[in-house]
Parts: C-alpha cells; structure tokens; sequence
C-alpha cells in the first residue's frame, strides 16, 4: 500500500539514510525510535512537505515522491495537533471537506459520524485553545479522517498526555481502527505504546531503520540497543 | 498604505518562511528608509527616478511609500513567524494548494500584525516631511504648508493648519484603530 524505497534526505544537520519499508493496507505500523532518529522528518518526507533527495515513496503502486501534500491524499496529525486556532471545531474538521466541494449534506453527515464515534458531539462549536489536549487529539484526527486519507500520519500523538489519558486513548484508537477501517502511520519514543498498538514495528536509530517486525522481535531489538548505548 | 500593503504582505510571507541567498541583504535594504535622514531619502529618490518624480504626485507617493513601507513588511514578517508553519503544512495535507493555505490559514492569523503594521505605515506615511521637501514641493501636500506658513508667516498662522492636522489625524488613527480591533 505505502512503501519507501531507499529515501534519503538530509534536512539542517540531520539526515535520513536509505530509509525502505512497507506498509499493508488496514495495517497499524508503528516508526520507533528516540528523540532525534528523524521520525518526524520521515513522517514530513511522506507527507509530501519535505522532497527526498534521493529514492521513491509509493502509495497504492502510485510514484507520489514528487507530489506536493495536497496532491497525496495522506492525512498528517503533528506533534502539536496543529489545529486551526482561528476557526470552530466544525470549521477544522470540515476544512478539507469544503476543499474536496463536498455537498453541504454529505459534510454535516460526515461531521455527525466522525464526531459521534470519536466522542466530540459537544464540541463543535468551540475554539481549539478552549479544548484539553485529549480533545484536541480527537478534533485533530476527525479532521485528518474527514477527508478519507489513504494513510493517517500520527506524530507522537500522545507526548503531549498524561499517562490515564494516554492509556484510555490507545484503547479508542484500536476501537475507532476496527469501527472506520484506516491504515496508519505511528511515531513514537515509547515502546509500551509501539507494543500496545502495532501490528508491525520499524525501530529507526540516527535516520537508519535497524529492524522491522512485530512487538516481540522489536522488544528484543530495543533492549539490547539500550544494553549497548550504556 | 494600500500600495505597501500590496507588496510589504508577500514580501513579509517570503522573508518569514523562505531561506535564501541575499535573506540578510534584502532585509537590510527594507530597513533602511527607517535608520537613513529622510532628505537623504528624498536625494536617493530624485538620484533613482530624476524627473520622473519631480514635483508631482509620483513623487509624493514614493517619498511617503519608501519611509513608511518598513513598517508594513516588518510588522508582516513578524506576524507569520508568529504562526506555526505546521498550521500550513497540515492545511496542504488536508487538500488547500500552498496559496489556498497561506489565504486561510496564515493571512487571518497574521492579520491583526498586518493590520497594526499598515496603521504604522499611514501614520509614518502623513508625517513625512523631509524627504517630499526635496522631491515633490508642489503639488503642496498639508505637511509642507506647515512649514511653509511657520517660515513665511510664523507660528500664530502656522498654528490652526498644525492644529487641524492633528485633529485630523488623530480621529482617523482612532478610527484605524477601531477597524483593526474588530478585525
């Protein structure tokens, strides 16, 4: 469905080295790796916001290496949510949908569903800056979903939480990935998360992918890079 | 105002989020009209465009517009660095073309910034005196009858034209004020 072969890019001083790996539709794959192993600038490089300097990025057989983001159809959730402070909870999520000129019946069925499976129903009508940092997540990847992405981009969606929230959130996003059917794209530094929500895992150490496997392969993989580091 | 709005916005957006070549010189040259004596201005201005700006509106315009447009392309400037740039990254991702992102995301966001630099720039634009003494005398503008009273005539007839100046100016300033707090 998303696959990567050997990109590499090299963003300030920091650089991606040959980065390839695949991802199966409906898949749950998750990118972990410490503060600045370049998930994040691996996540921006699909999304389409940075260009690689070298290898290709395939959606669905499609060459998307060169496409501008708008072009992608691949939703991205920012560290920080990145929700349009100026504008309702309803005006974010049906931001792309008025790009997409959907019909106005087909946004607000759309906002009613995605609202009701993701618990913000009474949310609509306020201001981003107005919401906890749960909610906001919840606004945030109504949005992204909104539009029908064929890969949802997560980056450390949960840094930001406390750990109850966090916890009660892992389990929504497995229940909402069984309810609306999405393959994602997962970043994070906390491998108990990697664990909990991967069906695959892609341990990236200084922009290099190291190993790819389920949670057991990866756990092993991990420790003993800890082992190693001390 | 309006010209330098017209230009001073997309030159703020491109010195906010763009990296290039000769950033810092062109950065340097939008500060000068504000660090340089504005009769220097006014001899810079004649050097560049000679009679094309001679005492003519031309020449008021330019003389007004290279004083006052820093204010413009700064204030822009700062207003964008102010806004997160994954607000537009996300907008893009979303399906907005990289303009459709900069109209509505950025330009609202940065607007009470661009709004509050354009105040700035008519203020600085109708004060200026300096450097149209040299390029535009005639046709007169109300800033250059001041002085021409205040030396012809002296202070007690260039009083009520200074007075209804400020008058002037501060009802419209109030107003522009006005304007940008509801925006």
């Amino acid at each position: 469905m998303l696959e990567l072969k050997d990109v590499s890019k090299t963003w300030r001083e920091f650089s991606l080295k040959k980065i390839s790996f695949k991802v199966e539709e409906g898949e749950y794959f998750v990118i972990l790796g410490h503060s600045g192993a370049g998930k994040t600038l691996l996540l921006e490089t699909i999304a389409g916001i940075y260009k690689p300097e070298s290898g290709k990025i395939f959606l669905k057989g499609r060459d998307i290496t060169y496409l501008p983001p708008e072009k992608r159809r691949i939703g991205y959730i920012p560290q920080n949510f990145a929700l349009f402070p100026h504008l309702t909870v309803y005006d974010n999520i049906t931001y792309g949908l008025k790009i997409l000129k959907r019909d106005q019946n087909e946004v607000r069925r759309k906002v009613e569903e995605l609202s009701e499976i993701l618990g913000i129903e009474g949310l609509l009508q306020r201001r981003p800056k107005t919401l906890s940092g749960g909610e906001q997540q919840r606004v945030a990847i109504a949005r992204t979903l909104a539009i029908e992405p064929e890969v949802l981009l997560l980056d450390e969606p949960f840094s930001n939480l406390d750990v109850l929230i966090k916890e009660r959130l892992i389990e929504e996003i497995k229940n909402w990935r069984d309810e609306i059917g999405f393959t994602a794209l997962h970043v994070t530094h906390d491998l108990n998360e990697a664990v909990m929500l991967a069906d695959k895992v892609c341990l990236i150490v200084n922009g290099e992918v190291i190993a790819i496997g389920d949670g057991f392969e990866i756990t092993k993989n991990y420790k003993s890079l800890h082992i190693a580091s001390f | 105002m309006l010209i330098s709005l017209c230009f001073g916005v997309p030159l703020g957006y491109i010195l906010a989020r763009s990296e290039f070549k000769g950033k810092n010189l062109i950065q340097a040259i939008v500060d000068v009209p504000v660090v340089i004596p504005h009769s220097v201005v006014g001899i810079m201005l004649l050097v560049t465009f000679s009679e094309a700006i001679l005492d003519n509106y031309l020449g008021i315009i330019s003389a007004m517009l290279f004083v006052s447009a820093p204010f413009t392309i700064n204030s822009s400037r700062d207003g964008f660095l102010g806004i997160d740039e994954k607000l537009e990254h996300v907008a893009q991702t979303l399906g907005a073309s990289k303009f459709r992102a900069f109209l509505t995301i950025s330009l609202p966001l940065a607007l009470p910034s661009i709004l509050s630099g354009a105040i700035m720039t008519w203020a600085r634009a109708i004060s200026e005196v300096g450097a149209i003494l040299v390029v535009a005398y005639y046709p007169k503008t109300a800033q250059v009858l001041v002085i021409e009273y205040f030396i012809n005539y002296g202070l007690k007839h260039a009083m009520p034209i200074a007075s209804t100046l400020i008058v002037l100016s501060l009802i419209i300033f109030a107003f522009l004020r006005w304007l940008c707090a509801r925006a």
